[in-house]
């Protein structure tokens, strides 16, 4: 799987589970003030991409993710790419 | 109006009531809850609009004035008497009550499915004392409490509580709480939350639902949890049945599976119509066990 493809996948969940907007999806968007995802909503993702991706995500770090761009980079780093 | 977290009495009056259950038994406290269950009759007004509020929907007080200030006392005067059994029971004195606890199986059949259990209860009956309760199982139980409480009294209280059988996550605000809350249930815990307040920190997330004949807001964070975790949910009060004596009824909620965000939101909203289904059961029986002493309702007017 290449960095696209993990973006790609990862903007989809965003769409799905949040009915983000497409053209809202940014590496700087900030999750809770740009795109609406509360704390509720964080754990929902974090688990929709721990299953998507086959990765584990410890919620220590979880709770670091401020943007977009730092999901696409843990991602990324977890599945080594 | 949305609870504030903090509850009335100061440090000096908690630590009178202790001392009296210490020294001198709970019968001599409950004397003292006499006098004070009145003072709270005149110099409470939130608690006392509240409680009359209640009273007139559950049909406590009748239509006569008299017998609805009566209720409202006995009101308080019980919500005292199961804080005062709280700190004899969890305090030490345990062996004196009695618990009734049916169907452990359910609960250890939950257990086994290995995803933690999430045990949604609320500010009725000895909640604290259903959550006590769950220590018979060997997993670590936590509850997650509103962090808005006194520190004074909140860690006089964990210092006489010292006998818990569970572990406060505390909900400070800070969104972090969920993920803690989740770590818990993946590792197989019991966590335990109440399903009835929304707090002032929280954004109006809830859902509505028809509570006692109004519309009422009701926190869905349970829920989402337990949805994402896939844990099973049970719903159960303890109810003071007498004196040393409560007993614990519990049920499961079943929270159908969802893909998307309008499946999710209508399985919660479907799960918390369950939930508060049970709640006005539980209160049928035991009226004078609803401990929620503000406006309940007034939240669902901003909404």
């Amino acid at each position: 799987m290449t960095t696209i493809q993990v973006v790609g996948k990862i903007n989809q969940i965003m769409v799905d589970l949040f009915e983000v907007q497409p053209d809202e999806l940014k590496p700087e968007s900030d999750l809770h003030k740009d795109l609406g995802i509360d704390s509720l909503d964080s754990v929902d993702l974090v688990v929709s991409l721990e299953k998507e991706f086959g990765i584990r995500i410890d919620e220590s770090q979880a709770k670091q993710l401020r943007t977009l761009g730092e999901i696409y980079d843990l991602v990324v780093q977890r599945k080594a790419l | 109006m949305r609870w504030s977290g903090k509850t009335r009495g100061g440090l000096i009056g908690n630590m009178t009531f202790v001392f009296l259950v210490k020294y001198f038994g709970i019968g001599a406290a409950y004397l003292l809850l006499i006098p004070v269950s009145f003072y709270f009759l005149f110099f409470a007004p939130t608690a006392f609009r509240a409680s009359w509020q209640y009273a007139g929907k559950v049909g406590a007080g009748g239509k006569h004035f008299f017998r609805h200030l009566c209720f409202v006392y006995r009101h308080f005067y019980r919500f005292g008497q199961v804080l005062l059994d709280r700190v004899a029971l969890i305090g030490g004195a345990s062996d004196r009550f009695k618990i009734e606890f049916h169907d452990e199986d359910c609960v250890r059949n939950a257990l086994a499915r290995g995803r933690g259990i999430v045990i949604l209860t609320a500010h009725c009956g000895g909640w604290e004392i259903a959550c006590q309760l769950f220590g018979r199982f060997n997993r670590p139980v936590r509850v997650v409490a509103y962090a808005g409480e006194a520190e004074k009294i909140r860690k006089y209280f964990d210092q006489v509580l010292r006998n818990r059988s569970f572990a406060v996550i505390e909900d400070d605000g800070s969104g972090d709480v969920t993920f803690e809350i989740l770590a818990a249930l993946r590792a197989g815990e019991i966590v335990a939350m109440m399903g009835d307040r929304i707090k002032e920190h929280q954004d109006i997330h809830g859902a509505a639902v028809n509570f006692l004949g109004q519309k009422a807001i009701l926190p869905t964070g349970p829920y989402r949890v337990a949805q994402v975790a896939r844990s099973p949910i049970i719903v159960g009060f303890v109810s003071r049945e007498g004196t040393y004596h409560y007993r614990f009824d519990h049920s499961a909620i079943e929270l159908k599976p969802s893909h998307d965000r309008g499946s999710r939101e209508a399985a919660i909203q479907d799960a918390t119509n369950q939930y508060i289904k049970r709640v006005e059961c539980f209160l049928e029986k035991h009226p004078e066990q609803w401990f929620n002493f503000y406006d309940f309702w007034k939240v669902a007017d901003h909404v």
